[in-house]
Formats: structure tokens, C-alpha cells, sequence
């Protein structure tokens, strides 16, 4: 019970002194508010983002590039070493012309 | 030259590829203004004389690719983006080796719907699925509408077909966010949603649907694909993704729209971002391209609870015909 009282007590008093604060305390607790908001949202995205990089989404169909132990589809045959080195390389010239039509640049004749 | 439409089609049954070849050529008014593109498996020994043999006897073009077979047919998107770079047809038709043609000279037809938009981002959808809506990120995934005809520029933009062995349920989740418009899911109003998808009654194909003929072992390894691919395509990392790529379009046709001679699309990943730079390096436009985390969050999470079941006794059911077949 005495615990409760105290600590209504305490809030009583912080919120006592937030009505009736400077203005000085005001900005301060705006301050810290702000702050506060800025730090949890860098945390947060960070965070997001390492999350999302443990994740990430790997194309269908290549899981004999990315998993120790392929599940392969029946009467598929693993890829031989020259495969998985021609998979390489596809995805690899692949991604060089995705580049290109990425950073195209558009002509139009009016 | 630029031809009217390239067809491009993955395929290990020969005879399917040689029927096609000869619906082609018996539906077709001038046959060079077609170039069909072919990937088949270097496992089997006799693909390379009989596409010989083909290229020689047609009358329009074929190009080929005899590549690994790898995990067949969940990584065919390999090959098929591979001839996308190939390709050299205004339209674009990404198609298995089942559909035909049932309409004669559809050629002459498919010659009126080009530009049919003057900036030429649209693309034809010819399936039974060809009126469907879309409501829903996830109803893009299991009813897409199957083997539309894009045009170039819709797929120069989408930075080819995508990287999803179902290249329609790829695109029709860009499709589903070039609708949203920019802002995505907070864009209440649609400001700036468009829909580019054409329905085409006059042109008729036969064999659009998928999957037909497949034996009950591997109904049940695509199945349990599928629901894996599914959770992959409407992950926020991907519906990022197709947001990103229904950006560009979007910025495309603004730029289109405002007579902008020459301009480049600049990505800004960290802001979540393109923007339209013109000749002069001059920003004219930046548009977001985030897409809300708890939309696709709770959206997923609230499709995960409610098919569970249905999904589960689906495996089931298909596993049950396997050993009721053996």
C-alpha cells in the first residue's frame, strides 16, 4: 500500500510539474520526446533492415546455389559442377543487362 | 527489324514445340512478322538436330537456347529472361508449350493494338482470367491472369519478366501496385493508379490453362512450390519490389505525358525512391516507392489464419491420390 501511495504520489507530482513547468521544462520534454522519436525510428529501420538481410528472398528454383541440402524435384538430377558454374555466370550476365535497362536512357521523338 | 511479337517458350517435349510451330505457321497471315524463341534442355540429345531442323523449314525466325536443365521448371524464369534479352518483337508473349491459336490471321489483329496507348506501357490479357480483379496483394499470386501480351516498353520497365518461375503472377503484382498509384496502400484516392491491362476478346487461344497432364508426384512437389513461391512473391521485401518497378512505369508515362525529350529514371534506394532527371540533370519529379510494412503484415498474417486449413487438406487430398495411385 505504501508503495502504491508513493508512487501515485510521484506521478502526481511529475505531472503537477509538467501542467504548471517553465517553459524551459516544456521544450525540454519536447526535446526528449523528439529525440526519442528520432533514435527508436534509426533503431528500428536499422534493425528492419539487418532482419530483413538474414531473410532475404532467394529466387525460385536456384536452391542448389544458396542451401547445403537441395530438396531437388523428383527425377531431376543435382547440376553437375560445369551447371552450377554456367548458373553463375547467367545470373551474372543476367544482372549486367537488368543494369542496362535500369540506367536507360529514354529518348522520345516529339 | 522489329517484329511483331516474339514468342517465347521454354519446353522439353518436342512434339508440344513442333504442334506450336505448326499452329503458328497455319494461323499467321505474314509470318515475318514473328520470331518465336525456344529454351530446351541439353539433356536430351536429340533437341539440337530437330531445332535445326526447324529454324531451316519455317518461314519465320526461330531462335534458340539448348541450356542445364537445373530444377526444371521453378528455375525456367532463368532461361526465359535470358531470351527476353534475345527477343526483338514490339509485343512479348511468354507462353508454355500447350496454348494454340484458334483465330485465324491474328496477326492483323493483334497489328491494331499496336499503340493502342501512345506510350505503348500496356499489355493484353487473352485468358479466361482476362476480366478478373484484383483486391488483394496475395490474389495476384494464385489467379493471375495466364500468358497476357506485354508490350517491350512494359517489360523494359519491369526490368524484364521477372525472376518468379509463374512470370504472370509476377507481373500482375506489378500490375496490382502501377493500380495503387504512388503512396501504395495510403494513397486512399488512387491518385495516380492506372490500370494498362487490355482485354482482348477477338484473338481466341486454346491451352492457357496450367499445369494440365502433370502426373500426381509432381502435383504434390508444385503444390508445396507454390505455397513457397506465394509467401515469396507477397513478402514486403517483394511487393517493395513490384512497387518499385510499378514506379517506374508511372514515372515513364508522367514523363510521357509531359513531353520530357530525354530522361533517365534514377533510383534512390535509401529514400525509397525514383525520380525523373532530365538532359540537364534537372530533378523533375521524385515518387515514393515504399509500401507500408503493416499493411503487408497484417494482410499476410490474417491470409496465413484463414487458409491454413484449406491448404493443409489440399496437400492432403493430393498426397492421399499419390497412394491411392501406387
Amino acid at each position: 500500500m505504501k508503495i502504491v501511495s508513493v508512487l501515485k504520489r510521484k506521478i502526481w507530482n511529475i505531472l503537477f510539474k509538467m501542467i504548471n513547468a517553465p517553459r524551459t521544462m516544456k521544450h525540454r520534454i519536447k526535446r526528449f520526446i523528439f529525440k526519442t522519436k528520432v533514435a527508436s525510428s534509426i533503431f528500428f529501420n536499422v534493425a528492419a533492415n539487418r532482419i530483413s538481410k538474414i531473410f532475404q528472398e532467394k529466387p525460385p528454383g536456384m536452391s542448389f546455389l544458396y542451401e547445403k541440402n537441395p530438396v531437388l524435384p523428383p527425377r531431376i538430377k543435382f547440376p553437375t559442377a560445369e551447371q552450377i558454374q554456367w548458373t553463375k555466370e547467367a545470373l551474372t550476365e543476367l544482372q549486367a543487362n537488368k543494369d542496362k535497362l535500369k540506367n536507360k536512357v529514354f529518348i522520345r521523338d516529339l | 527489324m522489329e517484329k511483331l511479337i516474339s514468342f517465347i517458350i521454354p519446353s522439353r517435349y518436342l512434339e508440344n514445340v513442333r504442334s506450336f510451330l505448326d499452329n503458328i505457321e497455319q494461323t499467321i497471315s505474314d509470318p515475318s512478322q514473328v520470331e518465336v524463341l525456344i529454351k530446351l534442355d541439353d539433356d536430351l540429345p536429340e533437341s539440337r538436330p530437330f531445332i535445326e531442323a526447324e529454324v531451316n523449314k519455317r518461314p519465320f525466325d526461330i531462335k534458340y537456347i539448348i541450356t542445364p536443365r537445373l530444377e526444371g521448371i521453378f528455375s525456367v524464369w532463368l532461361p526465359v529472361e535470358q531470351l527476353f534479352f534475345m527477343s526483338s518483337g514490339h509485343f512479348i508473349q511468354i507462353l508454355s508449350d500447350e496454348p494454340r491459336f484458334k483465330t485465324k490471321h491474328w496477326d492483323l489483329i493483334l497489328q491494331k493494338y499496336k499503340k493502342f496507348f501512345p506510350d505503348d506501357v500496356f499489355r493484353l490479357r487473352l485468358s479466361s482470367m482476362k476480366i478478373a480483379n484484383y483486391a488483394t496483394h496475395y490474389e495476384c499470386t494464385f489467379r493471375p491472369d495466364s500468358f497476357p501480351i506485354y508490350t517491350r516498353k512494359w517489360l523494359e520497365l519491369t526490368e524484364g519478366a521477372g525472376n518468379c518461375w509463374g512470370s504472370d503472377a509476377y507481373q500482375q503484382c506489378v500490375a496490382f501496385h502501377f493500380a495503387l498509384g504512388p503512396g501504395s496502400y495510403f494513397n486512399f484516392y488512387r491518385e495516380g493508379g492506372h490500370c494498362r491491362d487490355v482485354v482482348v476478346h477477338e484473338i481466341e487461344m486454346d491451352g492457357l490453362e496450367f499445369g494440365v497432364g502433370v502426373s500426381p508426384e509432381d502435383q504434390v512437389v508444385r503444390h508445396k512450390r507454390n505455397l513457397k513461391e506465394w509467401n515469396r512473391l507477397t513478402s514486403h521485401q517483394m511487393q517493395e519490389h513490384f512497387s518499385y518497378l510499378a514506379r517506374r512505369m508511372y514515372c515513364y508515362m508522367w514523363a510521357y505525358t509531359n513531353q520530357i525529350k530525354e530522361f533517365k529514371l534514377i533510383t534512390k534506394e535509401h529514400r525509397r525512391t525514383i525520380s525523373i532527371v532530365d538532359r540537364e540533370g534537372k530533378e523533375l519529379l521524385e515518387v515514393s516507392y515504399a509500401v507500408q510494412r503493416l499493411v503487408v503484415y497484417s494482410q499476410n498474417l490474417l491470409r496465413k489464419v484463414l487458409t491454413l486449413p484449406r491448404i493443409k487438406a489440399s496437400l492432403m487430398f493430393r498426397k492421399l491420390i499419390l497412394w491411392a495411385s501406387k
